[in-house]
């Protein structure tokens, strides 16, 4: 009864969603990388960076909104670090996840606050939302962008960590916090390199998610949020290849399930019984670091 | 000195709480006798858009009616409002609070299942509530003090149903509903049941709450030979759904319920806005109500003369979403039936409210069955055209 075309449309929008949460899952996985914490508050900067574009856009352009949105996030990212986690930086663990579960409701809340709680609608960029016809499929170039970006966005990634000092220095810290503060890197300048480039992340994946779904409600980060945090679990968290291919398999995977009428409702159900199947079986994830046992 | 600032900063927190509660007071201090309405309605959530416009329904409605007469003393209406976040796990709490308030008798609220998540608290409490736009019948099914405005959506769910068959020859349609939520999924299956009865076919399509992407499901829908859609969803989903599925190459009708009646659908979705039927409780260009004429007229007027009121009416002051008239008539139906039983009492008032009868209500006369819910046969269909909602088509059934 399906066509061929039918089954490229559902790989193309599991792409696209799978992209998207890969760039959050990148937040997710180089902060754990480097602090051992895992940022719950990240879900809501992505949130955050949706309704600055909407506030932004009042006042300038769409098109100039994009590049103060992107600074702005960053802005909050880094403060965040500063205000909530820096100052716990000797304090046990679970202190720092709770500050950071805090930070989360804050966010939501004071947005909640702000916004009066209802969704607003996105700003729409220019040709983004245009639709093309190829063949049979139908898209629009939201779609088509977000892999290419996100794709490119991970490469530049890759080769920052792999072959700059800040790099370097990002690899140092992830493998021995107190080993590579004692040789001379500057722990609180990395830390805050890593919150830039997760917060910028976020904020990019934020203007394409937004701009595909038009509106932005103070709840939505969680969710897209969770699903990432599922992906960097599932690739393995601390290594962002891991996080990217987590994601775009949990997009596929998603996509393909909602596309049947009957199980379509099991869609979140199954990402979260994979965060289990890979806890019990691989606790350490597909590409995740193998912890040896010292004495 | 770390400690004094952490002192400081817990002192100024807790100070700022006894000022947010020290606010609501204000009003009772001159010695003139008070009688508290609760309204408990969504101002935040998916549904806080609707919440928001039955609220000033309310509200205007107290303008107009702010005092009622018991036993020949003048009470000043006092509302307090509750806001249950369009979710049923927060609803109880926020009923709760009208309780504690001290309300004598509550209205709202828009969405089945926040008002059936707190049917038990005013049962128990014994404070009479009455409905405005939650059609779902288990509302006040078994619970005696569960009164409603709206029609139900067994009603509503025929009427859409006779519509798609009928008007727009639909005969194989995807219902697209919230699993779990009792005005979406209810709806779905009394839409369902009567698509049976006459001769179509339908599918249900469940999705979990806060799904955002509808790409793959419309790409179903579109390859799966459905020649139309019917989607009882909340506000902010209906947005993503008309805009998903015009944008995956979905032409054919998409229908769904009162919920769709707010502006903020069309200006979210644009001129992807095409083809969209549903069906509501009121609309403010039908002549032949003349009492809807003059609620129209003056909530208008009132609407306009207030930056903050055009806000929660979704920026617009030449439209009414049908959900408002539902607010106004639920507020007139809880002041005739304070004025019947000449009582501040929740007990009394419910006893008054069983036989009351009110006659030339903008959605129409007034007069509960046995279940408590309104007797209603009329609905009419509203499309969005250019992006504003338009007149479609009247039910009479």
């Amino acid at each position: 009864m399906h066509d061929a075309s039918y089954y490229i449309q559902l790989l193309l929008s599991g792409v696209t969603v799978g992209s998207l949460y890969a760039l959050i899952a990148i937040g997710y996985t180089m902060v754990y990388g480097i602090l051992r914490l895992i940022n719950f508050a990240h879900g809501d900067i992505f949130m955050m960076a949706g309704f600055f574009m909407v506030y932004l856009s009042s006042a300038v352009s769409p098109v100039l909104a994009v590049p103060l949105v992107l600074i702005l996030t960053v802005v909050l990212g880094v403060l965040i670090e500063r205000v909530a986690y820096k100052p716990l930086r000797t304090a046990p663990r679970m202190s720092v996840m709770i500050s950071a579960i805090g930070v989360s409701y804050l966010l939501q809340n004071l947005a909640t606050y702000v916004t009066g709680g209802l969704a607003r609608a996105y700003p729409e960029l220019p040709f983004l939302k245009e639709t093309i016809q190829l063949g049979e499929i139908s898209i629009n170039w939201i779609t088509i962008i977000t892999p290419v970006l996100t794709v490119l966005l991970v490469v530049v990634l890759v080769l920052l960590i792999n072959h700059t000092k800040v790099g370097m220095a990002m690899r140092a810290v992830s493998r021995d916090f107190e080993t590579a503060q004692l040789m001379g890197v500057k722990i609180n300048s990395v830390i805050s390199v890593t919150f830039v480039i997760g917060s910028f992340l976020a904020a990019v994946a934020s203007v394409l998610y937004f701009t595909n779904y038009g509106q932005v409600s103070p709840l939505i980060g969680a969710m897209p949020g969770l699903k990432a945090f599922v992906a960097a679990v599932f690739g393995g968290i601390g290594s962002i290849p891991g996080a990217v291919i987590g994601a775009y398999l949990i997009g596929i995977c998603e996509s393909l399930i909602k596309a049947n009428e009957t199980i379509s409702v099991f869609s979140n159900a199954f990402t979260f019984a994979l965060l289990i199947l890979v806890l019990l079986v691989r606790p350490n994830g597909l590409f995740g670091e193998k912890t040896t046992e010292k004495v | 000195m770390k400690k004094v600032i952490a002192m400081m900063l817990a002192l100024v927190m807790a100070l700022s709480l006894v000022a947010c509660g020290g606010g609501g007071n204000s009003g009772g201090g001159s010695g003139e006798k008070v009688i508290k309405i609760g309204v408990f309605e969504p101002t935040s959530g998916q549904n806080g858009a609707g919440g928001k416009k039955e609220i000033l329904g309310i509200q205007y409605a107290q303008s107009l009616y702010p005092t009622v007469k018991i036993n020949g003393e003048e009470y000043k209406v006092e509302l307090v409002v509750a806001d249950n976040a369009s979710d049923a796990s927060k609803a109880p709490s926020a009923a709760q609070s009208l309780v504690s308030a001290g309300v004598s008798v509550v209205v709202g609220t828009y969405g089945s299942g926040c008002a059936i998540a707190a049917g038990d608290i005013f049962k128990n409490a014994k404070v009479p509530a009455i409905g405005t736009s939650c059609t779902n019948p288990q509302v006040t099914l078994g619970n005696d003090y569960y009164f409603r405005i709206s029609y139900i959506d067994p009603f509503q769910g025929a009427v859409m149903a006779n519509y798609a068959y009928n008007k727009q020859n639909s005969r194989n349609v995807a219902i697209v509903v919230e699993s779990g939520d009792d005005y979406s999924a209810g709806f779905g299956t009394f839409f369902e049941k009567e698509m049976t009865e006459l001769g179509g076919a339908s599918k249900v399509i469940e999705f979990q709450k806060g799904e955002t992407d509808f790409t793959t499901t419309m790409a179903t829908i579109k390859s799966g030979g459905y020649d139309g859609i019917f989607a009882p969803v909340s506000i902010e989903t209906a947005a993503m759904i008309i805009s998903q599925a015009r944008g995956g190459g979905f032409t054919g009708p998409i229908m769904a319920g009162d919920t769709w009646d707010d502006i903020s659908i069309a200006q979210r979705t644009g001129d992807k806005a095409t083809d969209i039927y549903f069906s509501a409780f009121f609309d403010s260009s039908d002549a032949s109500n003349a009492a809807g004429k003059a609620f129209t007229d003056g909530f208008l007027k009132w609407v306009a003369a207030d930056s903050g009121r055009t806000a929660d009416n979704g920026g617009v002051t030449d439209a009414i979403s049908s959900v408002t008239p539902c607010g106004y008539d639920a507020y007139i139906a809880a002041i005739k039936a304070i004025e019947a039983a000449n009582s501040t009492k929740g007990e009394d008032i419910r006893a008054a409210l069983v036989n009351l009868e009110v006659p030339g209500l903008v959605t129409g006369d007034l007069k509960f069955d046995a279940n408590g819910d309104a007797v209603k046969n009329y609905a009419v269909i509203k499309t969005i055209k250019d992006g504003q909602i338009v007149y479609h088509d009247t039910y009479n059934g």
